[in-house]
């Protein structure tokens, strides 16, 4: 059962680091963007 | 700057925040969802794993679909900003394709013995890996940007036309180890509304991807690089 | 003035008349194909385990010895124009869609006279009795045909790219998953004597495939040929 747990909290510790590097990536075509 | 554009600008900064908070959100949680919500399917083991192997064969699909069509909107427009979105698509499309792949074959494992033992819906994903693949191949064999543009969008669009022979066509005219659930529409309402809330989070998490993929494409596309 | 239809039509049959000539002068793709063919079959039948094996095995193995035969020798008829040079003269002598049909038409004769010549000595070699003799042949029939037409098709998009010979195959194998998947199963059905109407959905497949080759082919045909 608590398997479960554990892989419910990985799950969830990679999706907000997915998440995050995205949200940089995003902040970079952006400057990139303004500084065109 | 004048002021009406400044506005404009923090309009759409604020949309587009909104929208990226309300897929982190979203995400967040379907996937507490799936652990915490939805019972078990069918007696089958780490069916979790569906809420994310459904949606990436979905968007798979949809990217190639999206790829084919913004390869038809450049062979009439001759625009390589458009071609540049279809490039994005593809690369895209492969990532959730290589995604769908291994889910499938670790569920497969877990469940039947098995990681791959050419099911047809195996070898649908299988074949739309190796298209996406012989895509880029293709690509990187072609020399000057607008006949890159053009020749690999026309294998682009006869790709899209095979597709529905892969998706639709085989699984249906052979037996499948993939549970048809689906197929007959008896699922559990649990299991429905996080699968559908799944693949729409991950749809718009595709989309945001995309948009920063082109982006990238284009700025690299105006400054005279080679983009893809 | 000729009007356009019978200069179409004229086109077409030209650059058909035309490739035959040349191959019969100088056997190019003809060689090609034959060879890997008969020499495949041999060392198949060699061993002794393959002969008088049932349908299952068998089937596989003549669709194996027709694809890759027909990757050896149907990308030529295109790779020939562009390196020899006469692309051009051709470009300016007919319509993209005359010189696509007229090389599709060449192709399938091609594949067709491979059949002709391979079929029975595998059925003979491989000890192999056909249940359903009318079946059997549809399915070769359509099979081929819709080989023939994906082969033109990629033939005329490798023929601009760089790395010919590999990215054939590359970019063909995966168009052709469908075809493969329902031949080898319409083919041993046939072999094991199914009826007309169980054999009826692989025939149906390959044929919706080949016509929806052929018409992509058609369509897009122009963009690729164009393309400098």
């Amino acid at each position: 059962m608590s398997d479960r747990y554990a892989v419910m909290a990985v799950t969830l510790i990679v999706w907000i680091g997915v998440f995050l590097y995205l949200l940089r990536l995003d902040a970079m075509v952006r400057e990139l963007r303004n500084k065109k | 700057m004048s002021k009406e554009a400044e506005l404009e600008g923090v309009k759409q900064s604020v949309v587009s925040g909104a929208y990226k908070a309300f897929v982190g959100v979203w995400m967040t949680g379907v996937i507490l969802a799936a652990f915490l919500y939805s019972p078990e399917i069918a007696n089958l083991k780490g069916t979790q794993i569906v809420y994310f192997h459904v949606p990436c064969a979905w968007l798979a699909s949809l990217a190639f679909l999206g790829s084919g069509i913004y390869a038809v909107l450049y062979l009439r427009r001759q625009n390589l900003e458009l071609d540049v979105k279809s490039a994005s698509a593809a690369e895209l499309g492969l990532l959730f394709c290589v995604l769908a792949t291994v889910t499938g074959a670790v569920f497969s494992k877990a469940n039947w013995g098995m990681a791959w033992n050419w099911d047809p819906r195996q070898t649908t994903i299988a074949a739309l890996l190796l298209m996406y693949l012989a895509y880029f191949a293709l690509r990187s064999a072609l020399v000057g940007a607008e006949k890159r543009a053009a020749i690999s969008g026309v294998y682009a669009v006869a790709a899209c036309v095979v597709m529905p022979f892969l998706v639709f066509v085989l699984p249906r005219a052979f037996e499948s180890l993939h549970p048809t659930v689906v197929r007959r529409g008896g699922m559990d309402p649990e299991i429905a509304v996080v699968l559908a809330a799944s693949t729409l989070g991950f749809t718009a998490f595709g989309v945001w991807i995309f948009r920063l993929r082109v982006a990238l494409g284009s700025i690299a596309l105006s400054r005279m690089e080679e983009p893809l | 003035m000729a009007n356009s239809s019978s200069t179409w039509a004229d086109g077409c049959w030209a650059v058909l008349r035309k490739d035959i000539q040349s191959e019969f002068r100088t056997r190019y793709a003809f060689n090609a194909v034959v060879v890997f063919a008969i020499t495949t079959l041999a060392v198949v039948s060699y061993s002794a385990q393959v002969v008088g094996a049932g349908s299952r095995l068998l089937s596989p193995l003549l669709w194996i010895i027709i694809l890759f035969s027909a990757m050896s020798g149907l990308s030529r008829t295109f790779v020939r124009e562009e390196d020899a040079g006469t692309a051009n003269t051709l470009r300016l002598v007919a319509e993209p869609t005359a010189v696509y049909v007229g090389k599709l038409l060449f192709n399938t004769a091609l594949l067709a006279v491979l059949d002709v010549l391979i079929v029975p000595l595998f059925l003979v070699l491989m000890d192999v009795s056909v249940g359903n003799l009318f079946l059997f042949v549809v399915i070769l029939i359509t099979g081929s045909v819709s080989i023939a037409a994906t082969a033109t098709f990629v033939a005329a998009i490798v023929s601009k790219a760089s790395v010919r010979s590999a990215l054939f195959a590359v970019l063909s194998f995966p168009l052709l998953v469908p075809v493969l998947v329902a031949a080898v199963q319409g083919t041993e059905a046939s072999l094991r004597g199914a009826s007309i109407p169980e054999g009826m959905p692989f025939v149906r497949i390959l044929t919706a495939f080949a016509g929806a080759m052929v018409a992509v082919g058609l369509l897009l045909f122009e963009h690729v040929w164009n393309e400098a």
